[in-house]
């Protein structure tokens, strides 16, 4: 009766058939070796090949700066890079991947479109950020959503448009974008090449004129918040032509792309009626750029299940997530598919957390980690914080 | 009302000095000791407190720097309760130990079932 | 007849009820089920000793859901989870104690990454498990004050603590210090705040337990009082 409660506690200890890995009860002080085992001093994205796989690289604090100061890099990771005082990220396969083509683009063909999708957490917004700064790096001019859900969910201020009939203007968010692309290409906009191309006539006495530079465009909008999501719509179509022209090479990059296709929105008119993102003004700026009629760029976007509701997150899949209407504007795209650990990343996280002195060390954390997380990137840092 | 209990007086008569002793229980002591009333219990380690806060004084109650004097004062108090504890088990079965002072209730039972009263 | 009821029945003739039934309490288990022995080098010990033929033979109880054979499950964690617990609710519990700990290793890092000093950076304690561990045993007070009535006047007695009861009372005090904190602040944190303070022998649960121990000093007098 009692046979089986006495089988569940001894069965491990009654003569073993598995084999038994014997560990000291002493901390398992890692070697120098074995330090650099996960690490790479290689920071130029450039140069990042099949043998970095696995291996953590360092962003200098002034590109982090440059890049990432209006977000890009999720806030629970951020927390993590402050503690750490370092930021490092994992080179992994399919940011490798879309960097490989992209160094390899033919870039007189039209824009090819690269589309991240995975499970929750299983590092789609960090992937993106390592191809931002292979971007930044190699002097591509950055379009750069850091994350769509911020404007379709939870947008500062929402305003009918006065320029366009049933549209409505994000503007202080509109605002808030147009200095982050300012500082990110401030080193690129100062390009003397850099004109707008017709008039543009905001009121009676506001014009800003052709063959005026981008860089006075972009302040414009900054200044004049009320004209911000117009002077978006505006540099949306300046930054196609200069990039035809030859002046510019562009990286489109938005993360949660497919919160432009769910109906679901906390955009609201002044009617307090729900706005499809359609109807928002900003929306048709970036869905030019992200069309396939221009060329000398490139657009990487994510689809993310966190940029909906919750209710309706079934899928990760793109074909779900962006819909018939998002799936028909992508078509065609490159579906690249962000994975959970294998078992050399794994490990080689588990290694940094242990060098950053985050986790302490004890015989059998791998497998029990990897067991609890299912290796997945998030789970596994979760689970370990409170180790 | 004077009247009514001059009435009573027939069927309560008024008791008269000296009270004839009247035997409602039988004159007899009981063969066993009740287990109620409280006894003194242990007041111990009271001499080790004392030390133990003299030396706190000095110290302005720094444990790291009494740390003996806690430890006598502890060491006491568990020595203390092992004592109780085996004195209680065996006051409870009832076994009596040869030249033992203070007896329990129970050891005091078995004594007298040994030695009743005999009538 | 009487209209008694089951229960009352049953509490009435607990004594001759036990003989027959074996009974403990509230418990699922009569008291002769052992509790179980879920870590390996516990379990390891007790084949070398050999008692483990004995204790193989016995019914045993069923683990516990928090009773894990990781090295990570900490005896004391799990206490401090379970006096967190309000209503049940063991996941909130088990997620606040657990992102104190997270918190703990944030705030000790920073401290880190701070000090220059190699030496310095030694000192620092940089395992949640291991602060929790020390914090609970700088705030164990040594001697309580119990009220005894005298002649119609309720004394503040001092006396003894048993090691148990002493590791409740610092552990109650230090979650109630994590209770009392500004609306914006969370539990978590403030917990975190006031464990590392106490592991370093400072902060307000100290502070608690030098109080009582002036008290008990203040009222040595009355120590003769205790139940005579």
């Amino acid at each position: 009766m009692y046979s089986s409660s006495i089988r569940f506690i001894f069965k491990n200890i009654l003569p073993l058939k598995t084999p038994v890995q014997c560990f000291s009860s002493a901390p398992l002080l890692l070697s120098p070796e074995k330090l650099q085992r996960f690490r790479t001093t290689e920071s130029q994205c450039l140069k990042h090949k099949d043998e970095h796989l696995g291996l953590f690289y360092t962003i200098s604090e002034e590109d982090r700066k440059r890049i990432f100061i209006y977000g890009g890099i999720p806030k629970s990771f951020d927390v993590q890079t402050k503690t750490f005082n370092e930021t490092c990220l994992m080179i992994r396969q399919p940011s490798l991947d879309i960097i490989n083509c992209l160094r390899n683009l033919d870039y007189s063909k039209p824009v090819v479109r690269f589309v991240l999708y995975g499970k929750k957490g299983s590092g789609k917004s960090l992937s993106l950020a390592h191809i931002l700064h292979y971007g930044y790096q190699s002097g591509f001019l950055i379009v750069h959503i850091p994350w769509l859900g911020n404007w379709m969910r939870r947008c500062k201020e929402y305003s009918n448009s006065e320029t366009k009939e049933g549209y409505v203007d994000l503007n202080l968010d509109a605002a808030a974008w147009l200095l982050n692309f300012k500082t990110q290409n401030s080193h690129l906009l100062s390009n003397p090449e850099a004109k707008t191309s017709i008039d543009y006539v905001w009121s009676k006495r506001e014009i800003t004129p052709a063959g005026s530079d981008i860089l006075n465009l972009v302040d414009h909008g900054i200044n004049r918040i009320k004209y911000a999501s117009d002077t978006i719509i505006a540099l949306c179509e300046e930054i196609k032509k200069l990039s035809n022209k030859g002046i510019f090479r562009t990286l489109v990059a938005v993360d949660g792309y497919n919160a432009f296709f769910y109906p679901n929105t906390r955009v609201y008119t002044e009617k307090k009626e729900v706005v499809h993102p359609q109807n928002v003004t900003v929306t048709q700026g970036f869905m030019s750029l992200t069309n396939f009629d221009w060329k000398n760029g490139a657009a990487v976007v994510t689809v993310d299940e966190i940029a909906i509701a919750e209710e309706d997150q079934i899928s990760h899949l793109p074909r779900y997530l962006l819909g018939k209407e998002g799936f028909e504007h992508l078509d065609p795209f490159v579906p690249v598919h962000v994975q959970n650990y294998t078992e050399k990343e794994l490990t080689s996280c588990l290694d940094y957390y242990r060098e950053r002195k985050w986790v302490n060390d004890y015989p059998g954390l791998d497998e029990e980690v990897k067991f609890v997380s299912d290796s997945n990137p998030y789970k596994l840092m979760k689970v370990c914080a409170p180790l | 009302m004077k009247i009514f209990s001059s009435l009573l007086i027939i069927s309560r008569p008024i008791p008269k000095e000296p009270v004839p002793f009247k035997e409602m229980l039988p004159l007899k002591l009981r063969a066993t000791v009740s287990g109620k009333g409280g006894k003194s219990s242990d007041v111990c380690c009271i001499h080790e407190m004392s030390v133990m806060f003299a030396c706190f004084k000095e110290n302005e109650f720094n444990q790291d720097l009494c740390s003996k004097e806690v430890e006598k004062f502890q060491m006491c108090y568990k020595d203390n309760l092992k004592t109780s504890k085996t004195k209680k088990e065996r006051e409870a079965k009832g076994v009596l130990t040869p030249g033992e002072k203070k007896l329990s209730h129970k050891q005091l039972n078995v004594l007298l079932k040994k030695f009743p009263n005999v009538k | 007849m009487f209209g008694i009821t089951k229960i009352q029945f049953f509490n009435s003739n607990l004594k001759v009820l036990s003989t027959i039934i074996q009974q403990n309490g509230m418990s699922q288990y009569p008291n002769y089920y052992i509790k179980p022995i879920y870590k390996k080098d516990s379990q390891e010990e007790l084949i070398k000793s050999g008692e483990i033929k004995k204790l193989s033979h016995l019914p045993t109880r069923a683990a516990l859901a928090d009773q894990t054979s990781s090295f990570s499950n900490d005896p004391l964690a799990n206490l401090l989870i379970n006096y967190c617990m309000r209503e049940g609710n063991k996941i909130l519990a088990r997620n606040l104690v657990e992102q104190c700990f997270e918190n703990i290793k944030r705030l000790q890092l920073e401290k880190y990454h701070k000090t220059t000093n190699e030496e310095d950076k030694h000192q620092i304690d940089l395992d949640p498990k291991s602060i929790l561990h020390k914090a609970i045993e700088n705030c164990k007070p040594i001697l309580q004050l119990t009220p005894i009535k005298r002649g119609g006047v309720r004394y503040q007695v001092p006396v003894p603590i048993t090691d148990k009861k002493a590791q409740f009372i610092s552990m109650k005090w230090l979650i109630a210090a994590g209770q009392e904190k500004e609306s914006t602040v969370r539990f978590n944190l403030q917990l975190a705040r006031e464990l590392i303070d106490a592991a370093n022998n400072t902060g307000r649960v100290i502070k608690k337990k030098q109080d009582l121990h002036r008290q008990c000093e203040a009222n040595r007098a009355y120590a003769h009082y205790r139940w005579s």
